[in-house]
């Protein structure tokens, strides 16, 4: 059947070919059937090549694993990222202008197919390195060339627990765990450890995969022996907290601190780190338990409405209706002072260092050394007693400082650390809406997000009326040091612009008003006296 | 494809998860090497991912992926031929190269005879197809695997549809001269 005289004309093949492929037109296919139906040969020729074709079917359709498209992306994403260097390599005047539009375009979709490639089918580089490209950051912050960095993290745990105390607790043994299981764990599990990742945190692995990948092979080689040092020791898991703790804190630090501290050799560094240990040390003397707090307000109580300070508060009003004239100023103040205690008290360790106040400023010098030398031994006979309030560890540490000015500084933050409740509420009302803020300040302030104006106005606040500089441990971490000098931490630039108010109204202060009285004094005056008219200068 | 062309990744993930097994197939039977067939398609899709900015809409894009699969699957099959790995337009018998085949074959002894006859035909008609030029295998695996009409094969090739049409019919002829003494043999093994 296979010699029938139709099946060797060629043209008969192909439109019989055509037919069984649906290419002949409506009418050449009604030609071909009807030939087809007066023509046996023709049919069986016809079927054998259906045949023929059908056995193509035979043919094995291979398929490929998950591995193949990802792969496949990883590769496009070195493309991308490629195309995006060269691009922006070029001289700016051979870019062409119409993919330089499209280059942001490029580089996210080039960060997105990693994305993709690590969230549908993890890579087999990184899964394989997974331990390390999760802790990338902290790794590569204690791999250096030539030292030991298990060493250094001995010495870190040892010299700067506080340091390293600034992070959340569970938080870090959530990473532990973490870190500890995909280091056990064997290809697979890692595969499932983070396909089961949330949203956040494969987003936040993929970032850190993104920088480990931009890393040279060296400096990723270097990092997979830190960790492997680390994970080897005898006290592997110790390291690894203390690995966690320090890479969480330096995650609060600005990239140029994180670097500039990257590039500090490991002795500098540690110098470096327990200079901030120091300072979080100081900033913890006036840390407060609710306990010691609530001890602390009660002796300060207890301490105002003793004779001694009630004889001073006695004497100040007397010098201010005095001297001033203002009438019902004294009976305001001791109000005041018995609605927060901590005031007179704060204003008795001011005036037995003394100190400046705008309450004083209208008195005349004699009068105010008599009240200085007043308060000094009012302070002497109180002092102890607030002192023993404390915890004893507070109290040791307290009564330890020699210098006397030092200790009331101390106790002074601990005494506003205590009633902070009373300067954050009532008091800061009234200096907001006293005359003792300009307007100026005030339009500065009111155009601050509202927790940094109460920052600011508190530090104005306690600086000009209590004499005593802002310290806030609410701010988390530690504070920038009292020299000025550049630190680390964001509250740096808080203090700073604290201090920026502060310098501002001094300056305006310099300038006298009328009656050779200072701006301060007008204010002062105002404050204490509600009409205005009848505010006088210094006798 | 536009969509890629704009650089929406996500777009590429979904045109690699829709084509990679077709493209596979394609290439591992055009150069006869499952072996090297992933590596060629890897190389298809980054092509596509290369020149996805001066893809312009109009043509299928099935058409453009089949003559940039083509084009991959050519070119590796003239190296091969240049370091005589294998030989491309062998003989029935002589494709030795072919993995699948090898297996195919060994697995054949241990089955019942069933399925040895679908092991034997799967054999022969790789065979045949390894008889074929370069030009009708790809018309042939474009039509058969992916269903493609003689204009758009035509395209693929860069000929016109008339000369697929004969190309077709001659490719058919050819397998027909390979396999009918082996579809006659086994069907009356099957009688």
């Amino acid at each position: 059947m296979a010699n029938n005289p139709t099946s060797s004309t060629e043209p008969t093949q192909d439109r019989l070919t055509a037919y069984l492929d649906g290419e002949l037109s409506a009418e050449e296919g009604r030609a071909l059937e009807q030939q087809l139906a007066k023509d046996d040969a023709l049919r069986t020729q016809m079927q054998e090549l259906d045949r023929i074709w059908n056995a193509l079917d035979e043919l094995p359709h291979p398929t490929v694993g998950d591995q193949f498209a990802k792969s496949t992306i990883e590769m496009a994403t070195v493309e991308a990222e490629r195309e995006v260097a060269a691009t922006m390599a070029m001289p700016v005047y051979r870019r062409p202008m119409g993919r330089l539009v499209g280059m942001l375009a490029l580089a996210a979709a080039a960060g997105f197919l990693l994305i993709t490639s690590m969230i549908n089918l993890p890579d087999r580089l990184l899964i394989r390195h997974l331990p390390v490209v999760l802790r990338a950051d902290g790794l590569q912050q204690i791999t250096h060339e030539g030292e030991d960095s298990v060493s250094f993290l001995r010495q870190l745990a040892e010299q700067t627990p506080l340091l390293l105390a600034t992070v959340d607790a569970d938080e870090l043994q959530a990473q532990l765990v973490d870190w500890q299981q995909v280091d056990r764990d064997d290809t697979e599990s890692r595969r499932s450890w983070v396909a089961a990742l949330s949203g956040n945190k494969k987003a936040r692995l993929i970032d850190a995969a993104r920088r480990y990948r931009s890393l040279t092979d060296q400096r990723r080689k270097a990092m997979q022996q830190t960790h492997q040092q680390i994970t080897a020791s005898d006290d592997a898991e110790p390291l690894m907290q203390t690995a966690l703790a320090y890479e969480a804190w330096l995650a609060t630090q600005t990239a140029s601190d994180q670097a500039r501290l990257r590039q500090l050799p490991a002795e500098k560094r540690l110098a470096e780190l327990t200079k901030i240990e120091r300072q979080l040390q100081k900033q913890n003397r006036t840390q407060l338990s609710p306990e010691d707090a609530a001890r602390l307000r009660q002796a300060m109580k207890a301490a105002a409405e003793s004779d001694a300070v009630r004889k001073f508060v006695q004497s100040l009003s007397k010098q201010i209706e005095q001297n001033t004239r203002i009438r019902g100023a004294a009976e305001r103040m001791a109000e005041r002072f018995s609605r927060s205690p901590a005031q007179i008290i704060l204003l008795l360790a001011q005036q037995a260092s003394k100190g400046q106040n705008s309450k004083f400023r209208l008195l005349p010098r004699e009068a105010v050394e008599a009240l200085q030398s007043q308060a000094s031994k009012v302070w002497e006979s109180i002092e102890p007693e607030l002192i023993t309030a404390l915890d004893t560890q507070s109290a040791e540490r307290l009564r330890r400082l020699n210098d006397e000015k030092t200790r009331r500084l101390y106790l002074g933050k601990l005494i506003i650390a205590a009633a902070r409740d009373a300067f954050e509420s009532t008091d800061l009302e009234e200096f907001f809406a006293s005359d003792l803020l300009s307007n100026d300040d005030r339009h500065r302030l009111l155009a601050m997000p509202p927790d940094e104006m109460k920052r600011s106005l508190r530090a104005i606040y306690l600086k000009q009326e209590l004499g005593i500089e802002d310290f806030d441990d609410r701010r988390g971490g530690w504070q920038g040091r009292r020299d000025g000098r550049s630190d680390f931490g964001p509250a740096d630039r808080d203090r700073d612009r604290d201090r920026g108010g502060t310098r501002d109204r001094s300056q305006r202060q310099r300038n006298p008003g009328e009656n050779g009285v200072g701006r301060r004094g007008q204010r002062e005056a105002r404050s204490e006296e509600s009409a205005p008219g009848r505010r006088r200068g210094p006798q | 494809m536009l969509r890629v062309r704009d650089d929406d990744a996500a777009a590429f993930e979904d045109l690699m998860l829709r084509y990679q097994n077709r493209v596979v197939a394609v290439l591992t039977h055009l150069v006869g090497r499952r072996d090297m067939a992933e590596d060629l398609a890897q190389d298809v899709f980054l092509r596509i991912y290369r020149a996805r900015h001066r893809y312009v809409p109009g043509a299928k894009f099935s058409t453009y992926l089949f003559t940039v699969t083509n084009n991959v699957g050519l070119n590796a099959i003239r190296g091969l031929s240049r370091r005589k790995e294998v030989n491309v337009a062998a003989a029935p018998g002589e494709t030795g190269a072919n993995a699948i085949q090898d297996n195919a074959t060994e697995a054949s002894a241990l089955m019942p005879t069933r399925q040895a006859d679908q092991a034997e035909l799967r054999i022969a008609v790789q065979e045949a197809i390894g008889t074929l030029n370069e030009r009708q295998r790809s018309a042939v695996l474009l039509a058969k695997f992916e269903g493609l009409g003689y204009a758009e094969i035509a395209e693929v090739l860069d000929m016109t549809p008339q000369a697929v049409k004969s190309l077709l019919s001659r490719a058919r002829g050819k397998l027909k001269e390979v396999l009918q003494p082996y579809l006659d043999h086994g069907a009356k093994i099957e009688i």
